[in-house]
């Protein structure tokens, strides 16, 4: 027990502090002493009680007053029996010497409260200091919070490392109810709920806890339960817990605040979109169906006027502008398929002359007279994927080639691939698409600013990328390999293609 | 009644399927695809009507009518998707003639080129006394007679029946019909129209519930029908 006592490892700090100040306030008379009798030896110089006076002053600023009356009163013995004659020996010389004791007595006693309240205001002043630092951490943490539940947890660990140990964040439901932001119902959970339904702002409650209602918008967000610490700095503390319980409400308004952006942008994207679908079907429904509508009606009256070429013509645009509704309808679909994320491609073996070919004849069937030439070596690899679907995706981009390239001009399909990929290329000699748009042309119902070219949904090339991503593959729009022109590339990565396999 | 047509429409499928119908009827046509040539082409030539597809490649449908009702007075007919009523009124009141929603048949765009053409000559040759169906009118003596039996018009419902003899077979749009009857400046509710049109119905059609006459236009206005002339278009 004795042997514990007095291992100073065992001691508190406050402890520890005594003990150092009073081995220091021994040693800084005998100091005193000894500097008194270098300056009485070297230079002649007899002033023993400034220099004693001076280790009760140090004694007092740096342990406060109760060392400092211990430093005095050994002071006064040493200086009494060392430099007062007779020297060597305590022996009471007078008047002097009380006049001596009570000065250092009062100069310990005076300079020591005055340290002392010092002392107590550079403590209290740190403890500022600790807090605005805590305080700034928090709220510059709270400026990158992303998710409510962040934000309540540091809410609660900068309450803990500023304020107090015992510090917990409980956030408010929907219903009314309480959970903590880790563990499920505490034992708080009652009182927490009269708390939050009494709608005041804050409480003391049992064991020293005290809650505080963190509200966004009006309406109770969250409670952070506390225990104030006794005694020192309690009003900053309070002001502490305010402010970051402030910080944690703005920040819960903020994210609510843009989440709710997020939605409302996403309202007006679904808005935009329900806009071009509308335009789109008044345009491409319409004019087909009156091309039809003209002609069958024109037939109809006039018919037997018209020469037989006339008839012919007639007819034969009553015929293409069914096939064109149907494509535009065809096309409406497969776009609703993939928004609504219903495509389930096969995974066969697709071999990429084939579909080239298929699409050489479509195009043929559909557009005679314009040129398609197909530039692909023999021996280029089979992709894994759905082969219609692929054929869709080739037919669309060479079908806006077509409406973009002049009548005369050449349209070339090809492919080419290394031992990570195949890429299927379509590039044509039309205007070409500038820079700054080439990554929108796979947009939805994107058209050209300043085309002349209205023909189409802008619904072609979208499906294309959709087709293409569900297998996998991924598709871009570069310049044509002369400079002009447009090359729309489809790129299927092989190794996926094998592991699909 | 023949004439020379322009028609100003950038699709040239529906240009292919109007022209043999319009040169069986007897008119010539001439086409082409956006808004400067069309500009360019009314001032150069002389036609009797226009045809413009509002949605044109270069410029907007209706900047080209409003540029070309600056030196012609040629009549215009639209066409225009069957929902845009904005778009409609627009036209119509940047001075197009009529219009015609698509789709169409042939014979709808026969009868507003018919009329849009009469009115044209019904302009030049005004008649005091005139005969529509049941309706029998002498505006000078301000007397009518439906089916035979003699009705007093106020003075607002003959200057609108006025405005729609002129117009027989066109569309009048609310703004027109405010500017015939109580003049171009004032402020007129859409409402007294449609009262003013209401008691004239009750005055000339023969069952106001089922106008046969005074037609409307949903959203646009009202069409004053020749009800002999609208029967022989639409068969």
């Amino acid at each position: 027990m004795i042997r514990d006592a007095l291992d100073w490892r065992t001691w508190s700090p406050k402890t520890r502090r005594q003990a150092l100040g009073l081995a220091v306030g021994l040693m800084l008379p005998l100091g005193s002493a000894l500097i008194a009798n270098a300056l009485d030896t070297y230079l002649d110089v007899r002033a023993p009680s400034m220099t004693f006076l001076v280790s009760v002053l140090l004694a007092a600023i740096w342990f406060g007053r109760r060392i400092a009356l211990a430093t005095a009163l050994f002071a006064f013995f040493i200086y009494n029996f060392y430099l007062t004659e007779p020297r060597n020996t305590f022996g009471f010389a007078g008047w002097e010497d009380v006049l001596t004791l009570l000065i250092f007595v009062g100069t310990a006693v005076l300079i020591g409260g005055l340290a002392g309240n010092l002392h107590d205001q550079r403590a209290r002043a740190q403890t500022q200091v600790q807090i605005f630092s805590g305080l700034f951490a928090v709220s510059r943490d709270m400026a990158d919070q992303r998710d409510e539940e962040g934000a309540l947890a540091l809410l609660e660990a900068g309450v803990r490392q500023v304020v107090a140990p015992s510090a917990v964040v409980f956030a408010v439901t929907a219903d009314g109810g309480v959970r903590g932001l880790e563990r499920g119902p505490s034992d708080m959970d009652s009182v927490l709920r009269v708390f939050v339904e009494s709608g005041a702002a804050t409480v003391d409650v049992s064991r020293g806890w005290r809650l505080q209602m963190l509200r966004v918008s009006g309406a109770p967000a969250a409670v952070l339960a506390w225990q104030p610490l006794a005694g020192a700095a309690s009003a900053e503390h309070n002001i502490a817990v305010q402010l970051m319980v402030e910080l944690a409400a703005n920040t819960l308004e903020r994210l609510r605040y843009s989440r709710r952006q997020v939605e409302l942008d996403a309202i007006a994207a679904t808005d935009t979109l329900r806009t071009a679908l509308m335009s789109s079907m008044s345009h491409d429904f319409r004019t087909p169906l009156s091309t039809i509508l003209t002609s069958a009606s024109s037939l109809q009256t006039y018919g037997d006027q018209f020469n037989p070429a006339t008839r012919a013509d007639l007819l034969a645009s009553i015929q293409e502008e069914a096939e064109r509704l149907n494509r535009f309808i065809g096309n409406i679909l497969d776009m609703t398929r993939l928004d609504a994320g219903a495509l389930k491609p096969r995974a066969d073996w697709i071999d990429l002359l084939e579909v080239f070919d298929n699409v050489k004849e479509r195009v043929a069937k559909r557009s005679p007279g314009r040129s398609l030439r197909i530039v692909a070596p023999a021996a280029v690899p089979a992709i894994r994927g759905d082969a219609l679907l692929l054929e869709q995706a080739v037919l669309n981009v060479v079908e806006n080639a077509l409406v973009h390239a002049p009548a005369d001009s050449e349209i070339r399909l090809g492919a080419e691939y290394s031992e990570r990929a195949v890429r299927l290329w379509v590039e044509d000699d039309g205007p070409g698409v500038p820079a700054s748009e080439r990554s929108q042309i796979f947009d939805k119902f994107h058209r050209l600013k300043g085309t002349q070219n209205t023909q189409g949904a802008g619904l072609g090339l979208a499906i294309s990328k959709g087709f293409v991503e569900a297998m996998q593959g991924g598709v871009r729009a570069l310049n044509g390999s002369d400079g002009r022109g447009l090359r729309v590339e489809f790129e299927f990565p092989l190794h996926a293609a094998l592991e699909n396999s | 009644m023949t004439g020379r047509l322009l028609i100003v429409d950038d699709e040239p499928q529906i240009v292919r399927a109007l022209r043999p119908g319009l040169l069986a009827a007897g008119y010539e046509v001439d086409s082409v695809g956006d808004g400067r040539e069309a500009l360019q082409t009314i001032a150069a030539g002389a036609y009797d009507a226009i045809i413009v597809d509002l949605g044109l490649p270069d410029m907007d449908g209706k900047d080209v009518i409003a540029r070309a009702r600056e030196w012609t007075d040629t009549p215009i007919v639209v066409l225009s998707a069957r929902h845009a009523e904005e778009e409609k009124i627009a036209a119509l009141d940047l001075g197009a003639n009529d219009f015609v929603a698509k789709p169409f048949g042939i014979g709808e765009l026969m009868a507003r080129l018919r009329a849009v053409l009469r009115v044209r000559g019904a302009r030049a040759a005004m008649t005091d006394k005139m005969s529509i169906g049941h309706l029998d009118i002498d505006f000078s003596n301000r007397r009518m007679k439906v089916a035979g039996k003699e009705v007093r018009p106020s003075p607002r419902e003959l200057r609108l029946l006025r405005a729609f003899t002129q117009h027989i077979g066109a569309v009048l749009t609310h703004k027109q019909i405010v500017a015939a009857v109580w003049g171009g400046d004032e402020h007129v509710e859409t409402q007294f129209v449609r009262v003013l049109v209401g008691n004239l119905r009750q005055k000339v059609e023969i069952d106001p519930a089922r106008p046969s006459l005074i037609i409307t236009e949903p959203g646009v206005g009202y069409r004053f029908i020749d009800p002999n002339e609208e029967s022989a278009a639409s068969s």
